[in-house]
């Protein structure tokens, strides 16, 4: 994409109260059926098809900066870490040592100048080939000029690092789309990583299956129903937004007058933008949905990022970054710290909501259901990338019994 | 159990995404300006979303049925839309406050007036 039009692509969004009210389909678009909630196949199908086909976010460029600095991340089934070389480049490599398979590196940090498996020391380049192994005399044949990590793609937009372990998917560019442009222009590669009493990543599990967390985080149609906070913070109907196939952005103002709620009430006192974001973000918070799940919460005093990884066929694990400007000031700090009160309001609200859903797309009587086109337009884009990937979903609608909750749709 | 205090407030969003350009659309009919009827109908339910209780949302639910049931201009989509908008908030505030008397009476005027089923409530 050419730079210059990136100002006037991000200034003029493809979706707008006006453009929503006119792409309805002609006819009711249903969501997954309850069954690819908790079907053992297609949560196969779902790793190998989805996760390591896709571009997975592993990390900031600020956690690089120097030779030996790694990150690791789970791609699919993959483990995957990303390290700086000692000629300065970036390298992703399988995190599975090819001795007995033990994972080599464990979270963020710097390495030595070598990479040693904790199981039985065999020790790698930064470069990923096999430097040396303890008790060498004792193998029979390991010739370990022909032993190294197995390399992988990696990627840099917007001062992220993604990590592809499928050699034939697009470009990172491509498959970002509009979402490029929009974290440069966001200065998100001149943020830091925040490390909390918790570390650089914050890590949390649910017990639902990883689909229905997606698509909660997805569409905000649920929001005035289970988010009376959001309802009085931020202005809904005001969003507007750009996406393709596989990502999108949206931005949407706060509400500039106060709201009864204390808490509530001292956070709009505290919303200032740190240096660097765009003055569109004077007022405004933002999302941004990278396929398949990772998801952003941009606020003007700082970036939250929430990437949802499959753990089980309901089971599901969620690792929250955060960035923030590297001299962030008291008040953005407050600020940062109320949402993050707020917001664990509003994840409770969630869990409550995803844990009946777990249990609701179980039910026999249930196939599925019909999907709003204006606010869960998200998820209709998210089923439908998942329906073109996973021959087994249509496998599955094909044997579903109708619902038998409605006589006729 | 009694629902939380704040759980009325799902019933928002939509009437304040749509309605004030509608019942502005209505105003023009008599007269007023719908520039000032918007902006301060904007006003009053962002006010109420941010202060009001499930009782002063009916209370402006039961305005805004009169303004459309006291309606006699042209604008037959303006108020058919209007009318079922405002029915589908009577039928979903019963989630959270039972009905009264003047609420059903409120539904007969929007009745009236042409409310339809959602199905319909396309703008």
């Amino acid at each position: 994409m050419d730079p210059s039009n990136v100002a006037t692509d991000i200034a003029s969004p493809t979706n707008t109260p006006e453009s929503r009210a006119n792409q309805k389909p002609p006819t009711a678009t249903r969501s997954l059926p309850g069954i690819a909630y908790t079907d053992p196949v297609l949560y196969e199908q779902e790793l190998a098809e989805v996760f390591e086909r896709a571009w997975i976010l592993v990390g900031h460029i600020s956690e690089l900066s120097e030779p030996g600095h790694y990150v690791t991340a789970n791609v699919g089934r993959e483990p995957v870490l990303v390290v700086r070389g000692h000629d300065g480049e970036l390298r992703a490599m399988s995190n599975v040592c090819r001795h007995r398979a033990s994972t080599i590196l464990e979270g963020t940090g710097q390495t030595r100048s070598v990479m040693r498996c904790p199981y039985h020391a065999w020790t790698y380049e930064l470069d990923g080939h096999l430097a040396a192994a303890p008790s060498g005399q004792g193998f029979a044949c390991l010739d370990r000029d022909q032993v190294a990590l197995p390399q992988f793609r990696v990627d840099v937009a917007g001062g992220l690092v993604f990590c592809c372990i499928d050699p034939d998917q697009m470009s990172l560019a491509e498959m970002l789309g509009p979402v490029g442009p929009y974290l440069e222009w966001l200065n998100v590669s001149g943020l830091q990583v925040h490390r909390g009493p918790e570390g650089a990543r914050w890590i949390e599990d649910f017990d639902e299956n990883w689909k229905i967390l997606a698509d909660n985080y997805l569409e905000d149609y649920h929001v005035p129903v289970a988010h009376p906070t959001l309802v009085r913070l931020v202005d809904v109907r005001e969003t507007i937004g750009d996406n393709n196939d596989w990502c999108e952005w949206s931005r949407v103002p706060y509400r500039t007058r106060p709201s009864r709620d204390p808490r509530e009430r001292e956070y709009q006192s505290l919303i200032r933008r740190m240096p660097g974001m765009p003055e569109e973000f004077e007022n405004a918070m933002g999302h941004i949905c990278i396929w398949p799940t990772t998801f952003f919460e941009i606020y003007p005093h700082h970036i939250d990022m929430w990437q949802l990884e499959p753990a089980g066929l309901q089971r599901t694990r969620a690792t929250t970054m955060t960035l923030v400007h590297p001299d962030e000031g008291e008040q953005d700090r407050r600020a940062r710290e109320l949402m993050r009160e707020l917001n664990v309001d509003i994840m409770g609200q969630d869990v409550d909501i995803t844990t009946r859903v777990q249990r609701g797309v179980q039910a026999p009587s249930y196939h599925s259901g019909i999907l709003n086109d204006e606010q869960e337009f998200s998820v209709i884009r998210f089923q439908t990338r998942l329906r073109e990937l996973l021959p087994r979903i249509a496998e599955l609608e094909a044997t579903a019994t109708g619902e038998r909750s409605v006589a006729s749709s | 159990m009694s629902p939380h205090p704040d759980a009325w407030l799902f019933l928002p969003p939509e009437v304040e995404a749509l309605v004030p350009s509608l019942l502005a659309r209505l105003a023009a009919a008599g007269g007023g300006s719908p520039d000032d009827v918007e902006r301060d109908l904007r006003y009053r339910i962002e006010t109420l979303i941010l202060e009001g209780d499930a009782d002063q949302w009916r209370t402006f639910l039961r305005e805004a049925t009169e303004m459309v049931a006291e309606y006699g201009g042209d604008d037959a989509e303006a108020r058919t839309v209007l009318a079922s908008i405002l029915d589908d908030q009577f039928l979903l505030a019963r989630a959270v406050v039972d009905l009264e008397r003047t609420d059903l009476d409120a539904r007969e005027q929007l009745a009236r007036a042409g409310a339809t089923p959602p199905r319909s409530s396309r703008v």
